[in-house]
């Protein structure tokens, strides 16, 4: 090809990337705002990092690709399963700035950080070459290390070094595993059809391992098993609205990646390497030790984090399935995670900042004054556990028929052993879930609260709650978007 | 001449002396140094992968941008380390670890 | 598929929305006016009682179907909507019915306690919850009012949760209920991969394999084994007696326990024969674990809690051997009586606690009340008739019914012909204690009209008038017992029970022992009753051989019974200690110990997590790769 040709062809794809143009645009606004002394109140930025946030994600609702699209000679592919993860992190970004209200502590920084990780994701879901991959995940990232850190204590510090050392490491070992495949396949758009004979024609030795450190990577992001050791200790550390952010953009973005990447390694059944069996093996750990973990943890956000890990199992186990259903299944259950986790973290920092509730015990009693703060969280815990009346139980249930389903159509094992390993985890999980429902509204506090100024429920705590009733009684208004997506390669 | 397997056996024992570095040193600045390793092992590979697709330049390109990556990623790394040194009064892992399971 | 079937019923919706409006009303209004809760939401209810009799009267006869799309996934659809039938209708007017009166008489019963609201708020959300499960058309929302009727009952038995003993009982309760929701959630997942629909009429009509119904039958059955208390699932009920009595009426006795019976008698046409026996065996060890319970027990609750379980087994293997109508005739008999027993049974420790004590609920000290409470002990012993099967009540009916269709299977006939003994004996033994003239030590409470009221009106109902115009016949009863034809010799075999169950109860209770019954068991023990017996009876002095053979006789079969019990319990206590008990330890065990180890890897330091991570992947891989060498 010409240079001038794919000038233009690259010319032509920007028109494409008007979600990302916004998000850029808004960037470069916050960026000087933040200079000029009168606009740098928190409130400002925090408006024009919103503005940024609902104008990207109502673009992507607007632009709606209808069909897959190669953008940019490859290296980023625009369809409708990207567009969905785009608006989730737009809306996740956008619920994070809403409730960072009280972010004091250089706000300029924080809100940029945050515009850039959401904007490194999304590019990561659009990627179907290696180098986006990397620069769009390191993106997100860069940010998210600084973001953990962003309490400004010595446990902050300490997390957001663990988090560093540890996801820089995987992500050079990603990049190794990819140069791997490079030299397996000579390509590094992973979704041509050219890298999917040539996986086919590789050694097999090569492909597991170039593979398996990419797969590796990905998994660190998504906090699974072996990976996911930086979770509680980040969480722990770091700010409560930044923990939400943590547990729903950067996680989902990994995932949206590994269902590409695992299903051009899949290559439609042909090869060699059991890639379902690897991430079902992945699946099943993450959730074992993500439950088993949380039984016995002290600190809220420690078990939030343990919880995190095992809903990546639950999800996993979605893309293990390997077949166009069960993307249908992910996207609704990634979607009731985020909003569950984010009724949580918010209800928690409500806590957090009303109450100085640091440990769990500390919670005892409090739900009889803070009745619907009480009330939220225990829909966002039951949602999470997965039982009716919350979108939680129907995302279990697309999950598990999308399982049952699977095996009954491949008669492999490893889904039934899925599906019931998934149901015995959903038993135990009712443990830690229900721990702070109990703690909050059958035990007596030890004294009263101080200041009843605080921990009310306002707008967006409220908007979440229904959110997660509404996704049980009417899941029709997802699945709606979710039927828009086509999973085609 | 130099055939690309060698410079592959080199890339991988690069990425085994970086995992051990990882592993091992007593310095958070000495494990930044281990990631330098395994990136420049990635650079290797996919420079000396790149000979055999000739055709075009994706595996060189790629490196650049690597190259570019690992910069912005020891910043960041320096910088965390510094804060992490700030509150600690020292840069060895082993000793910052406030932050655990309950046992 | 085809979900949109119009018989639009506006009396259904307003049914069930009224008791929902009752929780979200009650809870609203409780901080600022508590006193107005229990006449508010009882006003409700009675409201949604009279639109359930609306619904009877309608559909006394014929069925209707409404159902709207509720959400699709792909091109499934999966609706909401109601399947109204004789049985369906006639079950729910009896959930409001029992509702309604157990609200009315809380008004009475939780007078000046705390958290009264609460307590409101949550019977109306199981009402709702109940009544959803009833009438639900698809399996999918019956299996989500299911999970909704155990967490009400959960906060139910936990309402006094400053004692310890109700928490522990509220989460035993919860967590054995969720045991048997993974077998109905497992079933509901064969049947959606097998059927292609969870929708009940669709169902119907669907001919599945003996395989497929084979495993739905049995996930089934664990499912209901959960709710309903069967074998090995039954040791939550009596624990949950925690709970306040009026609950234990409402939920434990009448309709929720009842709910696993429901289902299966609604999905009775799922079963292939393999399960039905199953299901009967198991419904056969739980009609004698629960009578051995109720013999054994001295707390009054505890022994209307293995009654009910006794009775649940009765229903199953009623639906399981007899027919699913006669099992259902059981279970609305049952509900009127039980509840009426739990009423009685409230009232009287009402009337025998002393306030700021622990409520009395031992039958060696409840008696001498004849003088002060004879409505609530006539009442009760009505119920107490109709729960052993006497003429003239409705037990006997229900009962004759399930005799009459096994008559021809000489096993279950003398097996449930032997449980109606055991039934009749320890009925007559609460009785006979409660009626003891012994004297109470303080003084005793009076029962407040508006608690006598619903005793009275269950009693009633537990009677025969209404149901049959014969006293004695069960054909002029549920039409669908007309097809059978009487068998005389049926009636006088449990007439002949009956009246030996009394009788032994009546030589073996008259003088309320107060060792348990193992003591009884003793033969000494045994032969100085028998003989002070006789030193007091001068009728029965002069027929000293006739009584020597009696007891001989008598004494041999109560050795022979009691070897067996104590075997059968045994038996059963082995499985429940290794197989449940020790499943849940191990399980617990397990986690605790999983739990301590991922979490002891978690130790702060940065370097050994990568280390974990990268040998985790390293072994997988060289295991990955060895594997696919040797292919």
């Amino acid at each position: 090809m010409e240079i001038g040709t794919s000038l233009h062809a690259n010319l032509d794809s920007l028109a494409h990337v008007g979600a990302e143009g916004i998000l850029l645009g808004g960037f470069v606004v916050v960026l000087v705002a933040g200079l000029i002394r009168s606009f740098a109140t928190v409130g400002m930025l925090r408006a024009l990092t919103l503005t940024t946030l609902v104008a990207a994600a109502g673009w992507t609702a607007w632009d709606w690709p209808t069909d897959s699209m190669p953008l940019f000679a490859g290296l980023i592919q625009r369809d409708a399963f990207g567009s969905f993860f785009k608006i989730v992190f737009c809306v996740a970004g956008g619920l994070t700035t809403l409730v960072s209200a009280n972010q004091q502590k250089n706000p300029h920084e924080y809100f940029l950080l945050l515009l850039a990780a959401v904007f490194g994701s999304q590019w990561a879901v659009m990627s179907t070459h290696w180098l986006i991959v990397v620069l769009a995940l390191e993106m997100v990232a860069l940010a998210g290390y600084a973001l953990a850190g962003f309490a400004f204590t010595k446990s902050g510090a300490e997390g957001s070094l663990k988090y560093f050392i540890m996801g820089s490491a995987l992500t050079a070992v990603m990049i190794y595993g990819m140069s791997l495949l490079y030299g397996a396949t000579g390509s590094l758009n992973f979704s041509e059809a050219a890298f999917t004979q040539a996986l086919l024609r590789a050694p097999t030795a090569l492909v597991l391992v170039g593979g398996l450190f990419v797969v590796g990577g990905l998994l660190l992001k998504i906090a699974s098993v072996p990976f996911h050791f930086w979770a509680p200790d980040t969480y722990e550390a770091a700010p409560t609205p930044v923990v939400a952010f943590f547990s729903v953009v950067p996680k989902l973005a990994g995932l949206a990646v590994l269902v590409r990447v695992s299903w051009a390694l899949y290559a439609g059944g042909q090869h060699a390497v059991p890639w379902q069996f690897i991430i079902g093996l992945a699946a099943l750990a993450s959730m074992v030790v993500g439950n088993l973990g949380a039984l016995a943890q002290r600190m809220p956000k420690r078990l939030l984090a343990y919880s995190s890990i095992a809903q990546s199992g639950f999800m996993l186990a979605a893309v293990a399935c390997l077949n166009p259903e069960s993307v249908d299944a992910l996207l609704f259950y990634a979607v009731v995670f985020a909003v569950a986790n984010f009724a949580v973290f918010i209800a928690l920092d409500r806590f957090e900042k009303s109450d100085g509730c640091v440990d769990i015990a500390s919670f005892a009693g409090l739900g009889r004054h803070r009745v619907g703060l009480a009330l939220i969280m225990t829909v966002g815990l039951l949602s999470l556990t997965g039982l009716p009346p919350t979108g939680g139980f129907t995302a279990k249930l697309f999950l598990f028929t999308t399982l049952w389903g699977t095996f009954d159509g491949t008669g492999q094992p490893l889904y039934q052993l899925l599906f019931f390993v998934g149901l015995a985890n959903t038993v135990v999980s009712l443990f830690f879930y229900l721990r702070l429902p109990y703690l909050l509204f059958f035990r007596t506090a030890p004294q009263q609260p101080a200041g009843a100024t605080h921990g009310r429920v306002d707008w967006v705590l409220a908007v979440v709650g229904v959110a997660l009733i509404a996704l049980f009684l009417k899941p029709d208004a997802l699945t709606g978007w979710i039927n828009r997506v086509t999973f085609a390669w | 001449m130099i055939a690309t397997h060698h410079i592959f056996i080199l890339s991988a024992l690069l990425l085994s002396v970086g995992v051990f570095m990882l592993l091992t040193k007593r310095n958070a600045i000495l494990i930044l140094m281990g990631l330098e390793l395994i990136l420049n092992a990635a650079n290797l590979n996919l420079i000396a992968f790149n000979q055999r697709y000739a055709d075009a330049l994706a595996g060189e390109a790629m490196a650049v941008f690597v190259i570019v990556l690992a910069v912005c990623e020891a910043a960041v790394g320096v910088a965390i380390i510094l804060q992490a040194y700030r509150h600690y009064a020292t840069a060895v892992p082993d000793q910052i670890s406030e932050l655990k399971d309950p046992a | 598929m085809n979900v949109a079937s119009t018989d639009w019923n506006a009396w259904v919706p307003i049914a069930l929305a009224l008791p929902l409006v009752s929780f979200v009303v009650s809870f609203w209004m409780g901080p600022r006016y508590g006193w107005l809760v229990p006449l508010m939401a009882t006003a409700l209810l009675l409201a949604g009682w009279v639109c359930t009799t609306v619904i009877l009267v309608d559909h006394s006869a014929g069925t209707s179907h409404f159902a709207v799309p509720w959400f699709s996934l792909g091109t499934d659809v999966i609706p909401i909507g109601w399947w109204l039938s004789p049985r369906s209708v006639t079950m729910l007017w009896v959930v409001y019915t029992i509702s309604l009166l157990v609200h009315v008489y809380s008004i009475g019963y939780m007078a000046g306690e705390g958290g009264i609201a609460r307590y409101f708020a949550w019977l109306g959300f199981f009402t709702f919850a109940m009544g959803g499960l009833v009438v639900s058309s698809n399996l999918l929302v019956t299996f989500c009012c299911w999970e909704l009727v155990g967490l009400s009952s959960y906060r139910l038995i936990g309402h006094w949760h400053q004692q310890p003993a109700a928490g522990a009982a509220a989460t035993k309760a919860f967590l054995v209920n969720r045991l048997g929701d993974i077998g109905l959630l497992v079933a509901l997942m064969l049947l959606w991969s097998r059927a292609g629909t969870l929708d009940m009429p669709a169902l119907t009509a669907m001919a599945l394999s003996e395989e497929t119904k084979t495993a739905v039958g049995l996930c089934v059955l664990l499912a209901l084994a959960g709710k309903s208390a069967q074998f090995p699932l039954l040791h939550w009920l009596p624990d949950a007696m925690a709970g306040p009595t009026p609950v234990s009426a409402l939920i434990h006795a009448a309709t929720m326990v009842a709910a696993g019976v429901y289902l299966f008698v609604q999905l009775h046409f799922l079963f292939s024969a393999d399960a039905l026996a199953v299901a009967a065996v198991v419904g056969l060890l739980t009609l004698f674990v629960g009578g051995w319970g109720a013999l054994t027990q001295f707390d009054v609750k505890k022994i209307l809690a293995y009654s009910t379980i006794s009775q649940l087994g009765l229903m199953v293997a009623g639906v399981a051997l007899a027919s699913p109508e006669a099992g259902f005739a059981h279970l609305f008999t049952h509900a009127f009586f039980k509840a009426g027993l739990f009423l009685g049974a409230g009232a009287l420790i009402h009337a025998v606690s002393r306030h700021g004590h622990a409520p009395q609920q031992d039958i060696r000290h409840m008696g001498g009340l004849w003088q002060s409470h004879r409505l609530v002990l006539v009442c009760f012993a009505v119920c107490a008739a109709s729960l052993a099967g006497m003429p003239l009540t409705s037990g006997f009916l229900s009962k004759e019914g399930l005799l009459l269709h096994v008559r021809h299977h000489s096993f279950y006939f003398g097996v449930m012909a032997t449980a109606s003994f055991v039934t009749t004996l320890y009925s007559a033994r609460m009785v006979f204690y409660l009626l003891s003239p012994t004297p109470q030590a303080a003084a005793t409470h009076p029962v407040p009209a508006i608690m006598q009221l619903p005793l009275f009106v269950l009693s009633v109902g537990s009677l025969f008038i209404g149901l049959s115009a014969s006293p004695l016949s069960i054909q002029s009863w549920w039409p669908v017992f007309d097809a059978i034809e009487s068998a005389p010799w049926v009636m006088v075999v449990s007439l002949a029970v009956l009246v030996v169950g009394v009788g032994v109860a009546w030589r073996l209770y008259r003088h309320r022992p107060t060792a348990t019954l193992h003591a009884r068991w003793v033969p000494q023990t045994w032969l100085d009753a028998a003989q002070k017996h006789i030193a007091v009876t001068p009728a029965l002095q002069a027929s000293r051989l006739t009584h020597h053979a009696d007891r001989r006789w008598l004494d041999g079969v109560l050795h022979a019974a009691s070897y067996g019990y104590v075997t059968c319990s045994f038996v059963i206590g082995w499985v429940d200690r290794v197989l449940i008990d020790g499943w849940v330890t191990t399980v617990t065990h397990a986690a605790k110990g999983g739990g301590k180890l991922f979490r002891s890897l978690v130790n702060g330091k940065i370097q050994s997590y990568l280390a974990w991570g990268m040998l985790a992947l390293l072994s997988f891989m060289v295991w990955m790769l060895y594997q696919l060498a040797h292919r």
